[in-house]
């Protein structure tokens, strides 16, 4: 690994200072960067840590019932915390990444902000995010990727957290010395398959200080469910996270399909929340969500799984 | 920095990209730790940091400023090894023996949590240390065994 230099802030302002600064990187438990750094995608001169500073370390519940989570918390944390027993479905999604080590090494700024995980991009061949032109994957080894490709990378991502998020229709929180903005969940991945850079739309001085989630998202029906090869340690080759709000509507999101974490049509969503389906008429709706599936040559299998998670996602929400 | 290693306050000033494994191996000569895949997909290299299994190759010595790292040289010695050791030597859980430090450290943590885990338990909180010579099963037998024998110990 090259060098650099570790610099633990002493405020929130003395990290967003440090990371204005050309070279510097945020890092949260290290576990993804310290392999980009060895393999080349990332050259920081110094690593600003992030996980003790007090605004992005805690969980807060709000008055009405909301809650904000640092970006610095530990994934181990989340999978646990009793502040968010109103949203089962992102604790199931946290408890699902990787191993017992990897979640508490990992923090939720840096489990969202990852980097894909395909072994072209890893080891630098001919990759399109490592300096190449096209997507070796396209016509070589792709059983773990993307079925929904929306530019020129066809890696899935792998953030399992990012998927329940997408359905609590989480707001990120993001700072830099430059001001705070409010993204989207959705809109922090925009792009994310033509971004040479990142996954995200994060700019290099630019932080995840929190999470926040609404308190229209919480309790209700929510489902969860991660499909892997060898049954734990391993990324998803499709999960699926599904919530029915207090108010009776409907969203369904997928994650190891696309770039990003992939959100169903709405016109499935309303028609799952509508209610009295049958098995036929779920079945027809699963199809209709993966209905613009453009798999490889060795995934579609992804797009059955997909629908046999929609099919019992709709069935455990539904009414 | 300072932290404690293995129950004693150390105060280090390592290079920033200086990982935990490198630190605890090249640094302490502390080479009970094994490094296998280097690339947080293995396990062999957990140590507990605040108690928690962490890969020592993915994290840096300097998130560890201020917090204890426990490694399998501070758990028990070959004549008073602890009863997660004796338990691996009882029901032969080792093959090679390059994952055991690991399967050791992150079964530390499981018992730390549940005196009396399940077999599901056990399962899910070892699934990050594979051993490639297929010792699982025994291993859950060896955590079992340990199980029960903490338990009889601290109940006099
Ligand atoms: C073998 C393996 C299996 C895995 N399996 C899974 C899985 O099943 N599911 C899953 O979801 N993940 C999985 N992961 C990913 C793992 O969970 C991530 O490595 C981890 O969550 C990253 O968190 P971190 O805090 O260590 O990030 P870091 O490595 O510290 O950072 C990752 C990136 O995010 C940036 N960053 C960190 N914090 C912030 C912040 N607050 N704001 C903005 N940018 C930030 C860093 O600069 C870096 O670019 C796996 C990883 C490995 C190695
Ligand atoms: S050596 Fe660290 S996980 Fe394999
Ligand atoms: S005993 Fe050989 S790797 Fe586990």
């Amino acid at each position: 690994m090259t060098g650099f230099a570790y610099h633990r802030p002493s405020s929130l302002d003395d990290a967003l200072a440090a990371l204005a600064e050309p070279g510097s990187l945020p890092i949260g438990g290290g576990s993804d960067l310290l392999a980009g750094i060895e393999e080349g995608h990332a050259a920081p001169t110094r690593v600003v840590e992030l996980e003790r500073i007090p605004e992005l370390a805690t969980i807060t519940t709000q008055a009405d019932g909301g809650v904000r989570i640092g970006g610095g918390v530990g994934i181990a944390l989340l999978a646990e915390a009793p502040e968010l027993s109103a949203f089962p479905v992102l604790r199931a999604a946290c408890t699902a990444v990787g191993s017992p080590a990897l979640r508490a090494m990992g923090t939720l700024g840096g489990n969202l902000a990852q980097r894909q995980r395909c072994w072209y991009f890893r080891s630098r061949v001919g990759c399109f995010k490592h300096g190449g032109t096209g997507c070796a994957a396209v016509d070589g080894e792709h059983v773990y990727h993307a079925i929904f490709a929306s530019g020129t990378c066809h890696a899935a991502h792998p953030s399992d957290p990012a998927v329940a998020l997408l359905v609590l229709d989480a707001r990120v929180e993001v700072r830099s010395v430059r001001g705070t903005r409010m993204l989207d969940i959705e809109a922090l991945y925009e792009g994310a398959a033509e971004n040479v850079r990142s996954e995200t739309v994060l700019a290099g001085d630019e932080v995840i200080v929190a999470v926040h989630l609404d308190a229209a998202a919480r309790d209700g029906a929510q489902h969860w469910e991660k499909l892997t090869q060898r049954g734990a340690f391993d990324l998803a080759l499709v999960s699926c996270a599904g919530v029915r709000r207090t108010d009776g509507s409907v969203r369904i999101a997928l994650g190891g399909v696309a770039a990003g974490p992939w959100r169903a049509p709405h016109s499935v969503e309303e028609d799952i929340a509508s209610g009295g389906l049958d098995e036929e008429s779920i079945e027809a709706l699963a199809a209709r969500a993966t209905y613009d599936a453009t798999p490889l040559a060795g995934n579609a299998y992804k797009v059955q799984m997909a629908e046999a998670a929609i099919r019992r996602a709709a069935k455990t929400i539904a009414n | 920095m300072r932290l404690t290693l293995n129950g004693r306050p150390v105060d280090v000033d390592p290079p920033g990209e200086t990982t935990l494994l490198d630190f605890l191996r090249d640094h302490r000569g502390l080479t009970g730790t094994k490094r296998g895949c280097d690339r947080a997909e293995c396990g062999t290299c957990t140590v507990l940091l605040d108690g928690a299994p962490v890969y020592s190759c993915r994290t840096l010595v300097h998130r560890c400023a201020g917090r204890a790292v426990e490694t399998i040289e501070g758990l028990g010695t070959v004549d008073a090894p602890h009863l997660l050791q004796e338990a691996f030597v009882a029901e032969d859980a080792t093959q090679c023996g390059f994952c055991t430090p690991g399967q050791i450290m992150a079964a530390v943590a499981v018992l730390a949590r549940d005196a009396d885990p399940t077999d599901e338990q056990i399962i899910a909180g070892l699934s990050g240390n594979l051993c490639r010579c297929g010792t699982h099963p025994k291993i859950v037998r060896a955590v079992r065994r340990a199980a029960a024998a903490m338990r009889t110990a601290s109940h006099g």
